[in-house]
């Protein structure tokens, strides 16, 4: 270790370290001006190149001056009110120069519940960051909070520049750190080598998921590569997409020709080469000491507990096939066993032979059959997919437009992600059927700019897609389409169609009042279909296996419901769904609509981790609420959720155990969306702040009577008095934990959290039980503990800042939170 | 032209198609307020003040941009829409930084605007100076001499380094040589004489000033009633002088004890100013009925005139109060003087509004800025022209020379808002009783930036965009843009570029358009 440090100390030089951002600064001045001229020159000078020109501007110079700004004004046809706006209105623009790298701390919901703050604050301890500064003197950090970095089973997660951390303490982030400078060293003569050849001894697997990669994905195929190489064995590596098991990654499948296949669990790289002599006899190798290396990967095999994480956390894992047993793979067809970019293989297994059928019926047709479906938009609202369709269809207007909505901004969610880096030419399909059916002419992504390997993966397939020959045999049958990707920009709000198609004109993502909806008015005043990426990717499944397969998963209207004369239709086919939070194993499951929530939580989830209790499970995000245990049998259904006070909303499925404090969760989602809003209208701009400042203050202890009674009517205001989803749905954490849970809140106005979680309200204090091992007085970032060796240890109040650390460390779990 | 029919508040009416709700509310004289909607240009959707609800919706809908449908049944006035509208407001209020009237006017029993006179002071307008304080208060000149001075005590200046000294100028204002205290009377009853010749025609009228600034809110009818005031106390005189000054024919009841003795009593060396004050009742024409008259038939009195104020403590207690039947009583005397003066305008308020036939004046409503933070009185001083105080302005034996009065008036921090009679926020938030403290949340800070013409002031801003869109318009490529998101969104010209410069030739349509006073010019126009 100390030797690695010295080794450090020419990279972590601060004065090293400034004075090269000094000599950047200097050297801009004269070069900056030449790429904002190139950037305009490529991207385009009119309104709607606005975001992807301040993108190209801000990736080159690691920020948005007033200079490049002032300069971006004069050579478009961009006004600098636009520029500035566009500019603050967006995540993912800064304003101000930042160090070298990036730190990124996820503030999404799972990462929220498992410790978020704590490591943030270990974080900012580590720089040796004030509080509200983002850059370490010595310019080498920036420190940034995101909303959601889309890896929720591995949280709490931080990304710093590219590479990813999962599972995160206080104490591994000087871990962390040190992981990340070795991995800079070692930068410096990189290479990729992507090698998929040959295949005569079998097929090796690999998941190269966000998740995966963030798990070290990356480095293990690395050294499968070399150890394919050094063994001299023919056998194909092969990387596959989202193999669903967040939990397990990296996971590494091996496919012997002839022999029954192994799944290797939470794979490093130094284990590649042992599990490969395993399974493949070494050519010219002896194979003496195989028996030895046995021994060590039998705990690899996933039907035992692993346990070689570097940094995660200790929980035992139940057989991979609970996991898979109840899940339905419809989006997520042939999960795990597809390589995601492998348009041959994506051929040989039924792709575009939907688009064949769909082709082969009239546009109403294929309206009729999505209608027949049941199928409905899965972005949240749930609106009649084939209603839609059939709006933009016979809207007027030649030229029509389609766009896949990829803008998870759920901060708990990543099926979108998932979906479009696993199965792009999947939901190329969806978007080919669609514009048949509804006869447009284009076909857009939306893609967060914080989902890159997303973003690669969609512009690769297309790319290979346009290269291939299917493609000239659509033209000819004048079913291809041209498709463009279009990054946004770190805006929840963009989700919303309005606001989304507002983005792509280069302006703010403020929602406008509908109708006219997008469906008539949309993309440049064209009609304009906008689906979520998941519901695109069920519509391959429903021609290839007949609209009534689909509808015949899933739930019907019951009886009462359709005697009331609405418009029930039941919730068809199966859902994808991000599983995260206290669950024993998380992942990207898919089930049949219908199953309950409670059997996803058990069964797929394999109950809750470190045996604590199931207390409820959000749903829907920060538009969503809470399902409490005892509703926990409430079926995935859209109405039923919604019954529930939840709501199906994109899929985030975060479950909850006793140690989360229901207010808090409230107040947490409140921060996320009165932060996103876009501040047009009253009740949610200001209201949720407001609703926020009660939560606030009865989280401090400071809660007055009224306060709840308060909550409810302004709650039920900013619903009824806002213009789109994001303001009528911000209130819903908070009135549906009001509702289930309001003898929670009940006890915080008196100054107590049952749970345990609000800082200001409880304390930490050491047992008798204490060994004096001093574990907790090391660990101490606040000094708080005393240093007393084989004596009980105590805690100061005045100097605890409830980081929750010692009894993280404790190994007799002597301290307890009261 | 196509019609469609719809329903609002429970009426039937067949209106054209392609109106919004609230362009037929107007039609139909429904009145719904609203903040962010202006004629011409598209609907900003932002303030919600103009939501109403539509059967068979849960939630509400701005009124400014929903279009009318047929069969659309349309609540524009029930409980729970006006509920929902004193909300909008309560929240914009909270995020809204400011005072609507200054902490001075405020402070003043009497209701002098101090702001107004200070500033006429200050631009030399001494004649509009002196009406002012002649309208705004009876006993001007014993009150010059004798004010506790409230007003200054509340003068935000004196957290810097010392108080206005306001009394001192109201002094100088109302001692002064000629015509000081006679003029100033008797040109705001010639004015109020005008008035009341205008409104024999058109019933209610607004009471305007002489200079034809300074306009009163209000619906006042001066029809010229009679009204009876008995007693002689400050409190009656000052009654007295109010309704004589809004038209009212006045008869003072002195049951022979002569006026305001109270006053002599408390400040002995007032006689001079008593006097000329006095003689003010003279000068507006108010009778004074001297008679002993031992027994009082208060029934008889007021079957004499139109009105009957009871301001005589020796009366017995169960006199007939009947403020219907226009029979009014004054409270006990207050201690100060300013007191007498304040209780006696607004009991001259309450009878003006009876014989108009109309409700009382709804009480203003101010929110209030309090407590400045740290650097915020730095942005007052950036505004504010005068420096120095006149050293030996608070020297009683040293009268003050004619440069001095402006130079100490230049000191004023422009406290109140530019807006106060035009703003719409403060319109609606007395209509529909908003509190501005509802919420309790703890304020923004206040900015202003101004160039030589205009002012704008931040944390005034309701964010609703009007000006936003008036100089995307007019192709003003700096102009002000929405900066942010969320609640922390505001309105800021792009980064260098002052407000004035950002909206240019626009400023002025702006300016009109701005619901509050945000925006607005930087002198009184």
């Amino acid at each position: 270790m100390s030797e690695r440090e010295t080794n450090n100390t020419g990279t972590w030089n601060p004065e090293s370290g400034d004075s090269q951002a000094t000599l950047r600064l200097a050297s801009q001045a004269a070069v900056d001006l030449h790429f904002v001229d190139d950037a305009v020159a490529r991207i385009g000078r009119e309104s709607r190149h606005c975001i992807p020109l301040l993108q190209a501007i801000q990736e080159h110079f690691g920020y948005l001056s007033d200079g490049t700004l002032a300069r971006l004004a004069e050579v478009s046809d961009l006004t600098p009110a636009q520029i500035e706006g566009v500019a603050s209105f967006y995540t993912q623009f800064r304003r101000r120069p930042c160090g070298q790298h990036m730190v990124r701390i996820c503030d999404g919901t799972a990462c929220h519940v498992k410790g978020a703050q704590a490591v943030h604050e270990a974080v900012e301890r580590h720089l040796n960051l004030a509080h509200g500064q983002e850059t370490d003197l010595a310019r080498q950090f920036t420190l940034q909070k995101v909303a959601c970095l889309g890896c929720c089973t591995l949280a709490p997660v931080v990304q710093i520049d590219n590479v990813t951390y999962g599972h995160l303490t206080p104490q591994s982030v000087a871990p962390m750190f040190r992981d990340f400078a070795r991995l800079m060293e070692s930068r410096a003569g990189e290479k990729s080598a992507p090698r998929e050849q040959g295949g005569s001894a079998g097929e090796v697997r690999i998941g190269l998921g966000s998740c995966c990669l963030a798990k070290g994905s990356g480095r293990v195929r690395d050294a499968l590569d070399e150890a394919v190489a050094q063994l001299g064995i023919d056998v194909r590596v092969k990387t596959v997409g989202c193999v669903g098991m967040c939990h397990q990654t990296p996971l590494l499948e091996i496919l012997p020709a002839g022999q029954e296949a192994a799944l290797y669990a939470r794979v490093q790289a130094e284990d590649v080469a042992a599990i490969l002599r395993r399974h493949f006899a070494p050519k010219g190798l002896l194979r003496r000491g195989r028996a030895a290396i046995g021994q060590r990967i039998e705990r690899l095999l996933t039907d035992e507990a692993p346990d070689v994480e570097r940094f995660s956390i200790h929980h035992r894992d139940e057989p991979v096939r609970d996991f898979l047993a109840c899940q339905h793979h419809v989006a997520t067809e042939h999960c795990g066993q597809i390589d995601p970019l492998d348009l041959k293989e994506y051929i040989a297994r039924g792709g575009f032979t939907a688009l064949r059928q769909a082709a082969g019926q009239t546009p109403q047709q294929t309206i009729e059959t999505v209608k027949r479906s049941g199928l409905r938009g899965r972005g949240g609202a749930g609106f009649a997919t084939g209603e839609k369709w059939q709006i933009v269809r016979n809207a007027a207007g030649s030229e029509k437009f389609l766009i896949c909505n990829g803008d998870e901004g759920d901060p708990g969610a990543f099926m979108d992600r998932m979906l479009l880096e696993s199965y792009p030419y999947r939901i190329i399909e969806g978007m080919l059927i669609a514009a048949h059916a509804v006869g447009a002419s284009k076909g857009y992504f939306y893609i967060r700019a914080e989902y890159p390997l997303a973003v690669e993966r969609i512009a690769a397939a297309i790319a290979r897609l346009r290269g291939h020959e299917l493609w000239q045999r659509l033209q000819a049958d004048g079913l291809a389409r041209e498709f463009e990707i279009f990054q946004g920009a770190g805006a929840f709000v963009c989700g919303e169609e309005t606001a989304l198609i507002a983005s792509m004109h280069g302006q703010r993502g403020m929602p406008r009042l509908r109708p006219p909806f997008p469906a008539e008015s949309g993309l440049n005043g064209r009609p304009t279909l906008v689906n979520n990426a998941e519901t695109f990717a069920m519509l391959p499944w429903i021609f290839r296996h007949g609209p009534d397969a689909f509808a015949a998963l899933g739930t019907r209207p019951d009886v009462a419901s359709a005697a009331s004369g609405d418009k029930v239709q039941g919730s068809r086919g199966t859902k994808v769904f991000a599983l995260a939070g206290k669950v024993a194993r998380g992942g990207l499951v898919e089930v049949s609509m219908g199953m309950s929530v409670r059997r996803i939580v058990e069964e797929i989830g394999g109950g809750i981790a470190g045996g604590r209790q199931l207390k409820a499970v959000q749903i829907g995000g920060p538009s969503g609420g809470c399902v409490p245990e005892w509703l926990c049998d409430t079926p995935v259904d859209y109405e039923a959720l919604t019954a529930a006070g939840a709501i199906m909303g994109s899929g985030g499925l975060v479950v909850l155990d006793d140690t989360d404090c229901m207010v808090e969760m409230a107040r947490y989602f409140l921060e996320f969306t009165q932060d996103q809003s876009c501040g047009r209208c009253t009740f949610c701009r200001v209201g949720t702040r407001r609703m926020l400042d009660i939560l606030e203050r009865i989280c401090r202890g400071h809660g007055k009577a009224g306060d709840l009674e308060e909550l409810e009517r302004l709650g039920t205001l900013v619903q009824r008095g806002s213009l789109c989803g994001l303001g009528r749905t911000a209130p819903n954490p908070v009135l549906s934990t009001l509702r289930h849970f309001r003898a929670e809140y009940e006890l915080h106005l008196q100054g107590k959290c049952p749970a345990g979680r609000c800082r200001e309200l409880v304390h930490y204090r050491v047992t008798d039980k204490c060994i004096g091992c001093t574990r907790c007085a090391q660990a101490c970032p606040a000094d708080a503990i005393a240093f007393r060796p084989y004596e009980q240890h105590e805690i100061d109040q005045a100097k605890c800042t409830r980081c929750d650390t010692c009894r993280q460390v404790c190994p007799s779990d002597a301290i307890v939170v009261e | 032209m196509a019609t469609v029919r719809i329903q609002l508040d429970g009426r039937t009416m067949e209106v054209e198609a392609g109106l919004t709700i609230l362009q037929a509310a107007e039609v139909a004289g429904i009145a719904i307020p609203s903040l962010c909607y202006h004629r011409g240009l598209a609907p900003c959707t932002s303030c919600y003040v103009c939501v109403v609800g539509i059967a068979g919706r849960n939630g509400f809908v701005p009124s400014c941009a929903t279009k009318v449908q047929e069969g659309m049944s349309v609540d524009c006035s029930s409980a729970d829409v006006q509920s929902a509208r004193r909300t909008a407001l309560e929240l914009l209020l909270s995020d809204h930084v400011g005072d609507c009237a200054g902490p001075c006017e405020l402070a003043c029993p009497a209701g002098l605007d101090v702001p107004a006179m200070l500033r006429a002071v200050q631009q030399g307008q001494m004649g509009q100076a002196r009406s002012i304080v002649s309208h705004d208060l009876a006993f001007a000149r014993t009150l010059g001499a004798f004010c506790p001075g409230f007003c200054e005590k509340a003068c935000r200046r004196g957290r810097h380094d010392a108080p206005l000294a306001i009394r001192r100028v109201h002094e100088a204002l109302s001692a002064a040589p000629g015509d000081a205290a006679s003029g100033g009377a008797s040109s705001a009853r010639s004015t109020a004489a005008l008035d009341c010749g205008s409104s024999a025609a058109n019933g209610a009228v607004a009471i305007e000033h002489v200079q034809g600034k300074h306009v009163r809110v209000g619906n006042h009818v001066c029809v010229g009633k009679h009204v009876c005031v008995m007693g002689a106390s400050a409190v009656a005189v000052s009654a007295a002088y109010y309704l004589a000054l809004s038209g009212q024919r006045v008869t003072l009841l002195t049951r022979g004890r002569p006026l305001a003795t109270e006053i002599l009593a408390a400040h002995p060396q007032a006689a001079a100013q008593l006097e000329g004050d006095l003689a003010q009742l003279t000068a507006l024409g108010i009778e004074v009925d001297a008679q002993p008259h031992p027994a009082v038939d208060v029934a008889a009195i007021r079957a004499a005139c139109d009105a009957l104020l009871l301001a005589d403590d020796t009366l017995p207690a169960d006199a007939q109060v009947d403020e219907a039947g226009g029979v009014f009583q004054a409270e006990r005397a207050p201690k100060y003087l300013v007191h007498c003066v304040g209780a006696g305008r607004s009991l001259a308020r309450k009878i003006d509004a009876h014989l108009a036939g109309a409700t009382p004046p709804l009480k203003p409503f101010s929110i209030h800025m309090g407590h400045l933070q740290e650097g915020e009185m730095e942005r007052f001083l950036e505004l504010c022209p005068g420096e120095a105080r006149v050293a030996h302005i608070k020297d009683p034996s040293r009268p003050l020379a004619a440069n001095e009065l402006p130079q100490e008036a230049a000191r004023c921090l422009y406290c109140d808002c530019r807006d106060k009679r035009d703003c719409r926020l403060r319109l609606y938030s007395a209509q529909y009783r908003a509190s501005a403290v509802h919420f309790g949340s703890p304020r923004r800070r206040f900015e202003q930036q101004a160039d030589a013409t205009i002012v704008y002031e931040s944390g005034k801003c309701i964010a609703c965009g009007l000006c936003v869109q008036i100089a995307a318009r007019d192709g003003r490529a700096n102009g002000p843009a929405f900066i942010g998101r969320g609640f922390g969104v505001r309105v800021q010209p792009a980064s260098g570029v002052d407000m004035a410069t950002a909206l240019g030739e626009s400023a002025g349509e702006c300016i009109d358009a701005c619901p509050t006073g945000a925006l607005a010019w930087r002198k009184e126009t």
